[in-house]
């Protein structure tokens, strides 16, 4: 075979006494598409980082056209032809695409200045190379997320990369989007571009990557051309049990339980259809659709944290809509998309962050006593299957499941008559996956009301005992008992979706 | 036109600093008939000189998500050693100018560093050196010292026609800096640093170096107008830079350039620059004491940055 | 989860938030110990009964600024204000009125209300803090200056002087006071639901308000105690220097920063203590004293400040990447 464009030769890292990763072998041959897949933290972007010379390996080399890089800094690789597209994109919001893509490089003049006519000109013919239309003058902040990825796609083709590391890059894009991307990356890779493609998404990775490579736990399980897979053994490979284990028993009647939230008429966006759905005691009921189709709107606004007219009853009460505090207060909880930014408080301890929305509880007089929060937080070893050398350590040290468990304790501590979960497993590991599904089938079965959204298909299918679907800012259907199917979802998610005005459908 | 948009930065704001300082011109001109005197215009503009320099050189500062705090001792410092320096002829005179541009540049470096490699706060990094400068300036001399030549105190002084020097020497810096922002890579990486560091990182910008470029030509900025100052007072005053951290930020953000980095330009600054030197005059016409003017500087500040607040994202 | 997980017993942990923050406060208190120590040794007017009583007293309007200071940079805030804060009430207050009790309350009254102001600029009208307090900085000056037509006169109550420069068994009033406000503030901070809320905040204002903490009200109450705090400052100093002057205080804007940055406070938020922010204005003051002890230059005090804001920001850098 030809010499790889970019590899890991038996590449180990280690942080202080942790392995992360253990003698990885890794190729990626031009004219290929090579799918990194693994649990979080499996080690895919310790791996990204040691290959693109933002970390430096403990043991082992990346090899660059079969020589020993020896990169200490992202841009040395960069400009030896490796590009990555970030899950959070380096696009700069005050500068025009433009500017963006030929950043670091822009075309001179022969006095030194940026030549503006021809910055704009090259921008364009690669914008068009890539099927887009858009102002290559325009400043970036205006753009929508899926042009913004398009932007630094075309800034990796701008530094002629041999090696594109495309990291999620689905996760944010509608399903239009997503076929667009696919068709542009099909199209490098038969240029001659190796392909290096990190997501969750099986199907995606089938029906796009020539090649496999599975790491588990810091070591590569398995790897081969795409040929030889099938779903089962990719997730054999990664998780190492069925699937079917990961879900616990559905409710047999869901909407039997009191009605807990009623919602009629609800506008969120004032020019869009108002939403209409109950939660009943006792069920799991998903929200499902592309991302942007409005679920986590939805949720933020019966949170109250996002302004919305309309009746929403808890309990059979009516609920005067102020803010997250008289939502707390009422019953409802609402556990936020994204931990890092409205979840947690990093450098404040575990204790601290699981008592956060009752910091008053077992108080008296409005004095805690010295260690309150830690005697309270023992219940998240004891009970809430928490792993922590100490509950006074920041929670920034625990791991993305951890983390997920304290924030859904600190939840549990209002007693919670309804419970809203925004992508209850982001980023959390296969193990604690499990064990988070188990915990939310046991609330329900105790009675509480809970609203699920996820991205995850498998993750509604598997675990919601009623789905509804939106799709463009409405709710398009409710799916129940055996409607309840991945195909189900999508027909409705995906239907006549408007196309966006940059990326052409 | 659109490229003129982009190129000065030109945001819609600046239409209302537009109409406002002709409102004021037009009000000033009611209040006395000395007030559109070629005399009192120029008078206006000499006030400005040093302020326009240091708030163009925080300008630049501002843009990159930074902040420099360092003029009020960085100025008293320069302003010092320029004028003991300076003595009486050109050969002392370009001497001086050398190395006060020297010390500027050296004092910027640091600022930079401190805060690109340390990882400080610039606000407590600058606020430090200028406490140090502010120190090392009265440990020189504790009252007024030293000279500058006569031919050079009468450059400070000398006019074009309704221009001072001074004046057309600040419209020749505006440019300048206007056009590097536009049009070199170094003013392409100003903005990107302030408008988001770990992205301009990632992208392969040297950013650490960049900071400390952009707080060394804050610096030379600095010492420039330590010259122009010393040239007017005729003496090296170890108080001159006194208030010129603060003041130097007014016009930065009335002329809508943002304290978070990344938008904003000097064609903001130029014009705040006008209409707060304007306000002031014709309120001296007025005989509205100075106590007044402070706090119609302070209601100017709040009432541009809620109209940027409430423009901005929620 | 596990049996051996549940009865391990609590082993002390090194890297506890607040084992952390306790070696940051021996850091402080070591340091004021080593500089003690030299200047004894340098000098034997430094560890003079009379001398440390002075530093305490001049170390006393330091200490009230510092505090409210820093509990707004605890909500990742900042107080450019709280000079003319300072100078405003003592200037209005003490010019007005003969009883020192009505000084007092109409002086708090003041600071407090110029604090809700810019806490209502910077919580509801989204203005930066910087700028806010700017703003009102420059304001108020232009206020007073336009009050007392630039020279303020009068001459303070008997018992007013006696509250800043007089003693309670040979401990300060002034000493006394600070005492009283740094243990209430400190079990606000530490014991409180407020307290805790108030952290949360700097560490995350997003999660605090998804929590439902009242973040518009935590801002306006952090810029409230430290109007609160510079007013009483303003009234002692005023009392101590028996002038009322429109530049009292000046200078304590920065100096308060520097205490509070010196004393642990992040900028970014979240953080700092009383006694660590106390020190810090103990070690400040102590230096100033020292450099007129060993009769150095006294411009060599600013060099000393601007120095230690600098390494203090370094040290507790690098400690915070470790």
């Amino acid at each position: 075979m030809t010499q790889p464009f970019l590899a890991a030769r038996s590449l180990s890292k280690s942080f202080g006494p942790n392995e992360v990763l253990k003698g990885i072998e890794f190729e990626v041959h031009g004219g290929h598409a090579v799918a990194l897949c693994g649990e979080n933290g499996a080690g895919k972007s310790t791996l990204i980082k040691l290959l693109t010379g933002l970390y430096t390996p403990t043991g082992g080399h990346v090899e660059f056209q079969g020589q020993p890089a020896g990169w200490t800094d992202p841009r040395q690789s960069l400009a030896a032809g490796i590009a990555v597209v970030h899950q959070e994109f380096s696009v700069l919001g005050a500068l025009s695409i433009a500017e963006n893509i030929y950043l670091g490089a822009e075309p001179r003049t022969r006095l030194g200045l940026i030549d503006r006519k021809a910055l704009n000109r090259n921008a364009q013919v690669l914008l068009q190379d890539l099927g887009i239309t858009l102002n290559p003058d325009d400043l970036v902040e205006n753009l929508s997320v899926a042009d913004k990825q398009m932007v630094e796609i075309a800034k990796a083709l701008r530094s002629e990369a041999k090696v594109l590391i495309l990291d999620e890059p689905t996760a944010v894009l509608s399903q239009n989007e997503t076929r667009h991307l696919f068709r542009i990356i099909n199209d490098l890779r038969e240029r001659g571009m190796g392909l290096v493609y990190v997501s969750h998404r099986l199907d995606e990775i089938f029906e796009i990557c020539t090649d496999i490579t599975v790491i588990k736990d810091g070591v590569v399980t398995s790897k081969g051309p795409t040929s030889e897979y099938t779903h089962d053994s990719v997730i054999a490979a990664m998780v190492g049990r069925e699937l079917g284990d990961l879900f616990p028993h559905k409710s047999a009647d869901p909407t039997a339980g009191e009605k807990v939230l009623k919602v009629r008429n609800l506008f969120v966006t004032p020019d869009l259809p108002p939403a209409n759905l109950d939660v009943h005691a006792g069920e799991i009921v998903g929200l499902a659709g592309l991302v942007g189709s409005g679920r986590t709107e939805l949720a933020l606004a019966l949170y109250g944290a996002a302004s919305a007219t309309g009746e929403v009853a808890l309990m059979g009460e009516p609920m005067p809509y102020r803010d997250p505090a008289g939502c707390i207060e009422a019953g409802i909880l609402m556990l936020t998309e994204s931990r890092k930014d409205d979840g947690l408080f990093l450098n404040t301890s575990v204790a601290r962050n699981f008592a956060a929305t009752t910091p008053g509880h077992g108080v008296h007089h409005s004095a805690i006593p010295p260690g309150h929060e830690d005697r309270r937080a023992a219940i998240l070893k004891e009970r809430r299957g928490v792993v922590v050398d100490h509950v006074g350590l920041p929670i920034s040290a625990l791991s993305g499941g951890n983390q997920q468990k304290v924030l859904i304790a600190r939840l549990l501590e209002n007693r919670p008559k309804l419970l809203i979960l925004d992508e209850p497993t982001r980023g959390v590991d296969v193990g604690a996956k499990a064990e988070i599904y188990k915990t939310l089938r046991e609330l329900a079965d105790e009675g509480m009301a809970l609203l699920v959204i996820s991205s995850e298909l498998i993750e509604i299918v598997g675990l919601c005992d009623r789905v509804y679907v939106m799709r463009d800012g409405e709710i398009a259907s409710e799916l129940r008992g055996s409607e309840i199917s991945e195909e189900g979802i999508i027909t409705v998610a995906a239907a006549e979706t408007s196309t966006h005005h940059g990326v052409a459908a | 036109m659109s490229m003129l948009v982009r190129a000065t930065r030109a945001q819609p704001v600046h239409l209302v600093v537009v109409a406002l300082i002709a409102a004021v011109f037009v009000f000033g001109m009611t209040v006395s008939d000395r007030f559109a005197t070629p005399l009192n215009l120029a008078n206006v503009q000499d006030q400005m000189v040093a302020l326009a320099i240091v708030a163009l050189a925080q300008t630049v500062v501002i843009l990159s998500g930074g902040i420099d705090l360092s003029f009020a001792g960085a100025l008293s410092f320069l302003c010092v050693v320029f004028a003991s320096l300076a003595g009486d002829t050109t050969g002392t005179l370009l001497l001086a100018m050398a190395v006060v541009a020297g010390a500027g540049i050296l004092i910027g470096v640091i600022n930079g560093g401190i805060t690109a490699y340390v990882g400080i706060h610039p606000l407590i990094t600058t606020l430090g050196t200028s406490t140090i400068l502010a120190g090392v300036a009265l440990l020189l001399t504790r009252q007024p010292t030293g000279s500058v030549p006569l031919f050079f105190e009468d450059f400070t002084y000398g006019r074009l026609g309704v221009l001072p020097y001074g004046m057309i020497f600040v419209i020749a810096l505006y440019l300048l800096i206007g056009f590097m922002l536009w049009r070199t890579t170094f003013g392409t990486r100003i903005f990107a640093v302030g408008d988001n560091e770990a992205a301009a990182a990632v992208s392969g910008l040297p950013v650490k170096q960049t900071k400390i470029a952009i707080y060394a030509l804050s610096g030379l900025l600095c010492a420039v107008a330590a010259m122009y100052m010393t040239g007017r007072f005729s003496v090296g005053d170890p108080r001159a830079g006194v208030g010129f951290d603060l003041r130097s930020i007014t016009p930065v953000i009335v002329g809508g350039t943002l304290l978070a980095g990344g938008k904003g330009g000097v064609l903001g600054t130029a014009l705040a620059v006008v209409l707060l030197a304007l306000l002031a005059n014709v309120l001296n016409f007025m005989n509205v004491s100075s106590f007044y003017q402070w706090i119609a500087e302070g209601v100017i500040i709040i009432a541009a940055v809620s109209f940027f607040a409430g423009k901005g994202k929620s | 989860m596990t049996a051996t997980a549940t009865n391990a017993p609590t082993k002390p942990n090194r890297n506890t938030v607040r084992a952390t923050q306790k070696r940051e406060l021996l850091l402080l208190l070591g340091f004021l110990l080593v500089i003690w120590a030299v200047t004894t040794a340098l000098s034997p007017r430094f560890l003079t009964p009379a001398n440390l009583k002075d530093i305490l007293i001049q170390a006393a309007p330091l200490g009230f600024v510092v505090i409210g200071q820093m509990i707004v940079i605890i909500v990742r805030g900042l107080d450019l204000s709280v000079a003319s804060i300072m100078a405003t009430v003592a200037v209005i207050s003490t010019t007005t009125i003969d009883s020192t009790p009505v000084i007092f309350a109409v002086g708090l009254m003041l600071g407090a209300g110029i604090g809700a102001i810019n806490g209502y600029l910077v919580a509801y009208r989204r203005v930066t803090p910087f700028l806010a307090t700017l703003a009102t900085m420059i304001v108020l000056q232009g206020i007073r200056f336009a009050y007392t037509k630039g020279a303020p006169g009068g001459t303070l109550p008997e018992t007013f002087r006696w509250l800043a420069t007089g003693d309670i068994l040979g401990i300060p009033v002034a000493l006394i006071a600070l005492t009283v406000v740094a243990f209430a503030m400190h079990w606000v901070l530490e014991r409180t639901i407020f307290g805790r809320r108030l952290k949360l905040y700097g560490d995350s204002p997003a999660a605090a308000y998804m929590t439902g903490a009242p973040t518009r009200l935590l801002v306006v109450m952090a810029f409230v105690i430290s109007g609160v705090m510079a007013a009483i400052a303003g009234l002692f100093l005023v009392g101590y220097v028996g002038i009322v002057d429109n530049w009292t205080g000046r200078g304590y804007e920065l100096d308060s920063i520097a205490a509070a940055v010196i004393g642990g406070a992040a900028l970014s938020g979240g953080k700092g203590s009383v006694p660590g922010v106390l020190l810090a204005a103990l070690i400040l003051v102590s230096l100033f004293n020292i450099v007129v002890i060993i009769g150095l230059s006294i411009e060599l005090q600013l060099v000393i400040k601007g120095t230690l804001i600098i390494l203090a920001a370094a040290v507790y850098m690098k400690r915070s990447q470790n």
